[in-house]
């Protein structure tokens, strides 16, 4: 992979947008980063004098936090921005709260937001760049290529890898990008779940539907268990947690039945003894804190490789 | 005063002169003479129709305007002034206001507001009171006011009761129930056509299922209240299955399709363009053809331009902050002939623009024939309307193929 190599796009507002090269342009450079952040000094110069501000128009803990590391690990100036104690609760339009932050000479724009296109519309709007940290149901895009870094950190290529994303596929901006990600490096992709929380029209995504669990995770070389949305459900899609557990809830026990146990992550935050029982969290199948790590990984990627595009850096 | 239009091509399929190219005379706000060469002596020659075609006064069937509540958006003025521009002489115009128009001196107002203008406003009163979907509005009292048919517009009529009473109520008088088949119970959050699209943009879907779960209960109902229902904006082929079934077993039903659904699909949504955001949403190609076909058969009666202008705030901004509507009456026109510049389609466009929505409203005969009321729409098939009169910030940018020229109601002249 050349050091000059550049991503097709001036934004990250989805998977979708995005060619193979650039998610394996991300993921080189994610490898790169994850190299920086393990060693004593864990901190790069590249992205001094860049202005970052981290938007979240929705409450998000690990994503923010996750950003936040990856942009001073880079040496970014930082600022962090929340709905909850902002002028957007006094009626302030979206783009006239980020011009405001914007006229502070701001670089990049992080934003978390409800409404699906958000990112997007946003894009239309200002100059700075945009990266998208989930709009709504739309697309989680940072989410996506964290995954496919961890997948591949422990399978290798991802071409003619099974995948299987099980839960909530409705409500889940990390079910579409996840999708669209994997796709594009050669997996083949279903998804499992109950049908009240499977789209419609999923099939239009080229993506097979494992109705049941044991013969999802039989088929899978990885299970990317999805959490429960209960906040994005206008009535409750299954009748009980229970319910859903005894169908959908991995278990030590339904992993053992199974001729090779796949490779099992989770987004986060896990409900446990939902989606996965503690058990299975804490195994050596699953890799969630792996997840975590290399999430500030992919993120000083990304971020990085966006500022290249405008400025040269070292 | 006398005005002559030289050298005119009649459009209009009930006319004995339609596929004619003639000069017709107008005098005393009705057409008095139609033939070759006439005497254009004390006559006002107008020059700018010359080749023209000309059918009878274009009727919008649904249109809103922002006036009362919503002047930002749209005000009775500007909406006259785009509805001329687009070639209607006539809008019907929705109770959806602010206050309501849902009572005789709101619809007397808005006569007495619009009174003088080149185009005339025909009032829907709602079927509830504050579209609340209760109490009935005093609906003869209206009629006699000026109103010509009765909606809940988009607030749809929820109850199953309501409909059956507003229609057995209106049954004996010369007007109709409009019905949005809408079951939004199914969809409370929507946002776009369930399809691939809203898939991948992660929009919340409004099943097709939303508008024939609807129509299947108005139309049942219908059986068993009678009076004359109209099913408001049809937007998917179930939906036009169930009305021509219904029309089959000789249901007093009839029909509209907005110009949007005939032109777009759930493809213009792409990118999250909030103009395409509807109510109907834009769906399917499969859609698109079968609201085609059942307009072209008479399924579907009329073709309205669904106006609904907005200012930026309610559509520069988030997808699912935006408003549902697009401004349409200036290009309906346009785009429908862009999408089927058949003869056939065109003849049907007059026929549903001219005759079936005044039949619709009870408005009397218009044809192109001497004794006629001058109450005329010039056009071209070629080119597209240029400039813009409403104040709607929200139209759509399809490709139009055809423009209104000029309209002339009585004395009134715009465009020529």
């Amino acid at each position: 992979m050349p050091h000059s190599a550049k991503l097709s796009t001036r934004h990250l507002l989805g998977i979708k947008g995005l060619s193979p090269e650039d998610i394996h342009l991300v993921l080189h450079w994610a490898a790169q980063f994850k190299e920086v952040i393990n060693r004593p000094i864990k901190k790069v110069p590249s992205l001094r004098d860049i202005t970052i501000a981290n938007l979240f128009f929705e409450n998000s803990t690990r994503t923010r936090l996750s950003f936040e590391l990856a942009e001073k690990r880079l040496s970014a100036d930082v600022i962090n921005f929340a709905a909850s104690n902002s002028s957007v609760k006094k009626g302030e339009t979206l783009v006239d709260t980020v011009n405001n932050i914007l006229a502070m000479k701001v670089d990049m724009i992080v934003m978390r937001h409800s409404e699906p296109g958000a990112a997007e519309f946003l894009s239309k709007h200002v100059d700075a760049h945009i990266v998208n940290a989930g709009d709504g149901t739309h697309e989680h895009p940072t989410q996506a290529l964290l995954d496919a870094f961890s997948m591949t950190e422990k399978l290798g290529t991802l071409q003619g890898k099974r995948i299987v994303i099980v839960g909530d596929i409705t409500h889940s901006r990390v079910a579409l990008s996840n999708i669209y990600c994997l796709q594009k490096l050669g997996a083949e992709v279903a998804v499992c779940g109950p049908a009240t929380l499977i789209p419609r029209h999923i099939y239009s995504l080229g993506v097979q539907v494992i109705p049941r669990l044991e013969d999802a995770l039989e088929w899978a070389d990885v299970a990317n268990m999805l959490r429960v949305q209960h906040e994005r459900m206008d009535r409750a899609y299954f009748p009980s947690i229970r319910e859903y557990h005894m169908r959908y809830g991995v278990t030590m026990e339904k992993l053992r039945a199974l001729d090779s146990i796949p490779l099992i992550l989770h987004p986060g935050p896990i409900n446990r003894g939902v989606e996965i029982t503690s058990e299975v969290a804490d195994s050596e199948h699953a890799i969630i804190l792996d997840q975590v790590q290399n999430g500030v990984a992919v993120r000083m990627a990304v971020l990085y490789l966006l500022a290249a595009q405008g400025k040269n850096i070292a | 005063m006398k005005i002559l239009l030289p050298h005119v091509l009649v459009m209009d399929p009930k006319s004995p002169h339609h596929g004619q190219t003639v000069d017709i005379l107008l005098e005393d706000d009705a057409i008095s003479a139609i033939g070759s060469n006439l005497d254009s002596s004390g006559a006002e020659v107008l020059e700018s129709a010359r080749g023209r075609l000309v059918s009878p006064g274009w009727i919008d069937g649904r249109a809103r305007c922002g006036e009362p509540g919503h002047e930002e958006r749209e005000t009775y003025r500007s909406l006259a002034e785009a509805a001329a521009h687009g070639g209607f002489t006539h809008i019907a115009v929705m109770p959806s206001t602010s206050p309501v128009r849902d009572s005789r001196p709101h619809i007397e107002s808005l006569q007495q507001s619009t009174s003088g203008y080149p185009v005339e406003f025909l009032g829907i009163g709602s079927v509830s009171k504050n579209l609340e979907g209760e109490q009935m509005s005093e609906m003869l009292d209206m009629l006699e006011g000026g109103a010509v048919a009765f909606s809940d517009d988009h607030a749809s009529i929820r109850h199953p009761h309501l409909l059956q009473l507003a229609l057995q109520y209106a049954a004996d008088l010369p007007t109709h129930i409009q019905s949005f088949a809408f079951e939004k119970q199914l969809c409370p959050t929507g946002q776009a056509h369930e399809g691939p699209i809203a898939l991948s943009q992660g929009l919340s879907p409004i099943p097709s299922l939303a508008e024939s779960l609807r129509i299947q209960r108005d139309l049942m109902i219908h059986a068993y209240a009678g009076g004359h229902l109209h099913i408001a904006g049809l937007s998917t082929a179930e939906g036009v299955d169930a009305v021509r079934a219904a029309k089959a077993q000789g249901q007093q039903v009839s029909a509209d399709v907005a110009i949007a659904n005939l032109v777009g699909t759930e493809a213009d949504i792409v990118g999250f363009d909030t103009t395409y955001k509807l109510l109907p949403p834009l769906r399917s190609t499969e859609d698109q053809e079968a609201l085609w076909e059942g307009f072209m058969d008479g399924t579907i009666d009329l073709v309205v331009s669904d106006h609904h202008p907005m200012d930026t705030e309610a559509k520069d901004c988030e997808w699912g902050l935006a408003q549902f509507g697009a401004a349409t009456i200036e290009q309906a026109f346009g785009w429908y002939r862009q999408v089927n510049p058949s003869h056939e389609a065109l003849e049907r466009w007059v026929d549903a623009v001219a005759h079936q929505a005044r039949a619709l409203y009870h408005l009397g005969d218009c044809e192109i024939k001497v004794g006629m009321p001058a109450d005329l729409t010039l056009f071209a098939l070629d080119g597209s309307a240029e400039g813009q009169y409403s104040k709607g910030v929200n139209v759509p940018t399809w490709t139009q193929n055809g423009r209104a020229v000029g309209t002339i109601l009585g004395s009134q002249i715009t465009g020529l």
